[in-house]
């Protein structure tokens, strides 16, 4: 009697393990596609069986177990923060490219070339009415391309500046929500082997690792510890560190009228710009404190947009000046054409503008010389295009050449950001692959694939290497 | 009928493209089959190089012009191969970073606080 009453307990204690594998497994496929969950194993436990002293085995289940593996958790945040990064630069850069037209159709190049096609066309007629007429206008044009590609920078600037500000309160609301998570645990002691709250936990951090680069620290209490750029905190236990972003003029700045830099400060007030390059964050601050000042110019540099406005300005005013508008006598001299405010070398570009109370019948046309030339200072307005001296080049190049420069360095810059979004793409769908290989699997078999891994490792990287090369000389050869 | 340098190049891009597709997921299994495609661009562009160079008069240079098919080819293959071994170089690391923590897991931490070698002799896996 006794063996049959062992015989139906062993049973149902059989039936409530399988129930519980089952509702396990029910979980798992019900979770199939939540964001950050990861598969749950109920492993089944022999009981002992031994007759002779009483102990008639069967099974029962064991202690649940995740199958999540933070080293390949930590490697997919690790390629998503770059995607991240890669993402933002591309989409900055390529607001920033559409205001720096390279095929000299619009903007700054057309209303240069126009501007020496219009001069060149005055030294021909010198004492054409219209020929001066137009060069007046095409002048109009070009201070007006300056100030309309400064202004384009600064609104972008100005959205860059909104961008950061929000990505700085979505990482403060991502580490808020984990800081709630870390909150609850504490407070219930129960939740370490929740599977519900773990996969909202890792959804955060996945979140959170596109904005900024950062390491966690699962506790033993089961909190979640987070420190941005491996260094500041952001939250420890239930304590939240928030970070923040604000407009900081540099101590001894070279323009003082220029614009500020953008300063991201940790809970304790320290300056952690410099060490944040990484993800959506680490992109925008590239984006505002170092690519649109280098055109724009901010506190600390000119920038090139007004370098290149001030040279042609300065330059084109000079040659009118020293020229003169009639042989008198007296002689009557020439008048600058154009006009900035010289007082913020960073605001050059956006104030250039023509003299309005210039009129086309003031404009210089000759080089008293020597040797006199009576239509030479359009001719010298039309040689900047191809510049054959010194000062009429800047950094040693033509104007338009210079104008070029900066448009080509955004060109590659994007492109750059381009192909490695692409890539990065890859890497983070690998990276999730690898998660995927490495969840539930034996430490013994995991350590044989690796033996395999290693000798394919080595046999492939080998082969890469033999191709790039011959590419590379098929490359060589068709340049 | 011979193929050109374009289609050429072409199918070493194609060959490794596949492969980069392989390395999404790098397997033991995928890797080597990631070689033998590998070798198959390897193939057509030496065949490339075979075909063209002596063809090339002694210290002649090729516009682009004359050839922008083949040079636009070339620059993709050599993009996609860029593309295959980040993809490579990101598994290998991966996998060697997660040795390191095996290493840990199975035979803790040496004098110096560097993780154990990995014991991969004493491991018999039998499948099936």
């Amino acid at each position: 009697m006794s063996n049959l009453l062992a015989m139906l307990s062993n049973t149902a204690s059989a039936l409530d393990a399988y129930g519980r594998v089952l509702e396990v497994s029910q979980s798992n496929v019900a979770n199939a596609s939540t964001p950050g969950y990861a598969k749950q194993i109920l492993p089944l436990e022999a009981l002992r069986f031994d007759p002779t002293l009483g102990l008639p085995g069967g099974v029962t289940a064991g202690v649940m177990q995740s199958t999540r593996n933070e080293y390949a958790e930590q490697a997919v945040r690790r390629q998503t923060t770059q995607l991240g990064e890669q993402q933002q630069a591309a989409t900055s850069l390529t607001a920033l490219q559409a205001i720096f037209d390279i095929s000299g159709t619009t903007g700054i190049p057309s209303a240069l070339n126009r501007f020496f096609q219009s001069a060149s066309a005055w030294g021909q007629n010198v004492d054409s009415t219209a020929a001066r007429q137009t060069f007046l206008e095409r002048a109009l044009d070009l201070a007006q391309s300056f100030q309309n590609a400064a202004t384009a920078v600064q609104n972008l600037t100005s959205d860059t500046e909104t961008q950061l500000q929000s990505t700085v309160n979505q990482v403060n609301n991502l580490v808020g929500q984990i800081q709630g998570y870390n909150r609850f645990i504490l407070q219930s002691g129960a939740a370490s082997h929740d599977a519900g709250m773990d996969a909202q936990v890792h959804a955060a951090l996945e979140s959170l690792s596109t904005l900024v680069d950062f390491t966690s620290t699962q506790q033993a209490d089961g909190t979640t510890s987070i420190l941005l750029n491996g260094r500041t905190p952001l939250l420890i236990e239930d304590r939240q560190f928030t970070v923040s972003a604000r407009l900081t003029m540099p101590a001894d700045p070279v323009n003082p009228d220029g614009a500020p830099q953008e300063q991201l400060r940790a809970a304790d007030g320290a300056d952690i710009t410099a060490q944040t390059t990484k993800g959506q964050l680490g992109a925008l601050l590239e984006m505002r404190n170092r690519i649109l000042p280098s055109i724009a110019g901010d506190a600390s540099q000119t920038g090139d947009l007004n370098r290149l406005a001030q040279q042609i300005a300065d330059r084109v005013n000079s040659l009118f000046t020293n020229g003169n508008l009639s042989d008198g006598p007296p002689p009557v001299p020439g008048v600058p054409l154009f006009q900035y405010d010289a007082a913020n070398p960073t605001a050059i570009a956006k104030t250039v503008a023509v003299d309005s109370s210039v009129t086309s019948d003031q404009l210089a046309a000759i080089d008293p010389g020597p040797p006199y030339v009576g239509n030479g200072v359009p001719l010298a307005l039309a040689q900047l295009a191809m510049p054959g001296r010194d000062e009429d080049r800047i950094d040693g190049v033509s104007y338009a050449e210079f104008y070029g420069k900066i448009a080509a360095d955004v060109g590659s810059r994007l492109q750059a950001a381009q192909d490695g979004a692409q890539v990065q793409q890859s890497l983070v769908a690998q990276a999730k692959n690898q998660r995927q290989q490495l969840s539930g699997v034996s430490l013994d078999e995991e350590a044989m694939t690796l033996v395999e891994f290693q000798r394919a490792y080595e046999a492939n990287s080998r082969f890469i290497t033999v191709l790039d090369q011959l590419t590379q000389d098929t490359l060589d050869i068709l340049r | 009928m011979p193929r050109t340098a374009s289609e050429r190049l072409a199918t070493a891009r194609t060959a490794v493209d596949r492969a980069g597709q392989l390395l999404l997921s790098p397997t033991p299994q995928q890797i080597d089959a990631c070689s033998q495609l590998i070798q198959a661009a390897i193939s057509e562009v030496s065949e490339l190089r075979n075909l063209e160079v002596p063809s090339l008069p002694s210290g002649s240079q090729i516009r682009p012009a004359s050839h922008p098919d083949e040079l636009h080819q070339a620059r993709l293959l050599k993009a996609s191969i860029g593309r295959a071994a980040r993809l490579l170089e990101s598994a290998a690391a991966f996998h060697a970073g997660w040795i390191r923590c095996l290493g840990a897991l199975c035979a803790g931490y040496t004098g110096q606080g560097q993780p154990a070698a990995l014991d991969r002799g004493a491991h018999l896996l039998a499948r099936g």
